[in-house]
């Protein structure tokens, strides 16, 4: 089951016209399709590119959003095969990847900014090196996606999304010990 | 062993909110998508335009200068409406695959035709350009008959001219020599990821 399932034609049951859903999208997946678009690119200027890709494509397939699925998956779903199309293309192999200065409150003492700001650059560069088909399955996971979601995103069983996401979680975690 | 607790920690790290200078980047990109959109859906009208344009020009012109100058507009109108096709099929490709693997399958043939028409083009270039220097010369001199009268007409005209076109000649091949090495690329990585997707299939089916 793929995108045909979220979208086919358009309808009133959609929720709206087609600016009102990409307000929607935009208002409420920024950092949803950030954080996908971080997991496959790691330089900064071609990941505004490929998030320019992305926001496109939504743009493009909203005109057959039927809305039998959340927005948030539909638009997770386009910026999982966007961003595969890209890896084909241009992706960068993964290298240190610079956080915006803002990325972290100012609340915390420094020591433990310094500290979580060095635990998410390892943690994304670790997923930046899982296999693709492991990485797409945990980043939805992490996204708080439900199996049966992520099984339509991905076009995959439940059962075979929670493998997918069992081995990328051990990976995951034996990268970072390593690192 | 697995420590959930810490699963739900990279969760947390992962979900922290991005930053709000990262946040405002995107929303100005989302404001630009729009028009660049309706750019996309308006590219057909812009190369009809562009080719009635040139038809005309071509009619209300003779010869020259003014032909060469449409004809190479019309040259680049198509060549950007192809540009831009390709990146809505693109676009199309993506939305209707069923999932990463369903993609992979269908750019992986998308980047073999291409690279069988690029290869075509690169064979033919050279006896379409000998057979185009025939056919130009014939239509302005009907009366050169033989491979040896277009030699000695071929002699007689500016070595200008000759420069002119081998500089296209040798443009044109790197251009195509290029997108073949880059489509080479392209499916040598799609080919990587088809396999990381295979290796992972046979893993579920083992488990």
């Amino acid at each position: 089951m793929g995108l045909a399932s979220l979208a086919t034609t358009a309808s009133p049951a959609s929720g709206g016209s087609k600016e009102q859903l990409f307000a929607e999208v935009t208002a409420n997946c920024t950092g949803l399709i950030t954080r996908i678009a971080l997991s496959y690119e790691a330089d900064a200027v071609l990941r505004r590119e490929l998030i320019q890709e992305i926001l496109l494509a939504i743009w493009v397939a909203l005109g057959s959003f039927r809305g039998e699925a959340s927005i948030k998956t539909f638009a997770a779903s386009i910026a999982q095969k966007r961003c595969i199309s890209h890896v084909t293309k241009r992706a960068r192999e993964p290298r240190q990847v610079e956080l915006p200065p803002d990325l972290v409150s100012g609340s915390p003492p420094p020591d433990e900014i310094a500290l979580r700001n060095d635990q998410k650059r390892r943690l994304v560069e670790s997923i930046q090196r899982l296999p693709v088909p492991q990485r797409e399955a945990i980043v939805l996971c992490f996204e708080g996606f439900s199996y049966g979601e992520m099984a339509d995103i991905l076009g995959i069983t439940p059962n075979a999304v929670m493998l997918r996401c069992q081995r990328a979680k051990s990976s995951l975690k034996s990268m970072m010990e390593r690192r | 062993m697995m420590i959930e607790r810490e699963i739900d920690d990279f969760t947390l790290l992962w979900t922290e909110e991005v930053g709000s200078e990262e946040e405002q980047i995107v929303r100005k990109l989302a404001g630009r998508i729009g028009l660049r959109a309706q750019l996309l859906r308006y590219a057909d009208y812009g190369i009809a335009l562009a080719v009635s344009g040139g038809i005309a020009l071509l009619v209300l012109t003779d010869g020259s200068g003014a032909t060469a100058l449409s004809a190479l507009l019309l040259v680049l109108a198509m060549g950007w409406s192809t540009w831009k096709r390709q990146a809505l099929w693109e676009v199309e490709m993506n939305v209707a695959a069923a999932g990463g693997e369903a993609l992979l399958e269908k750019a992986e043939a998308s980047g073999r035709a291409r690279l069988k028409r690029t290869n075509v083009s690169l064979s033919a270039l050279m006896p379409a350009f000998l057979l185009s220097l025939w056919f130009g010369a014939r239509l302005y001199h009907p009366e050169l008959d033989s491979l040896a009268e277009l030699q000695a007409y071929l002699r007689g005209v500016p070595v200008r001219a000759f420069a002119g076109a081998g500089i296209v000649l040798i443009g044109l091949f790197a251009f195509l020599l290029r997108s073949r090495r880059s489509i080479a690329g392209e499916l040598q990585r799609i080919g990587e990821l088809r396999d990381e997707y295979r290796l992972e299939s046979r893993r579920e089916r083992s488990f």
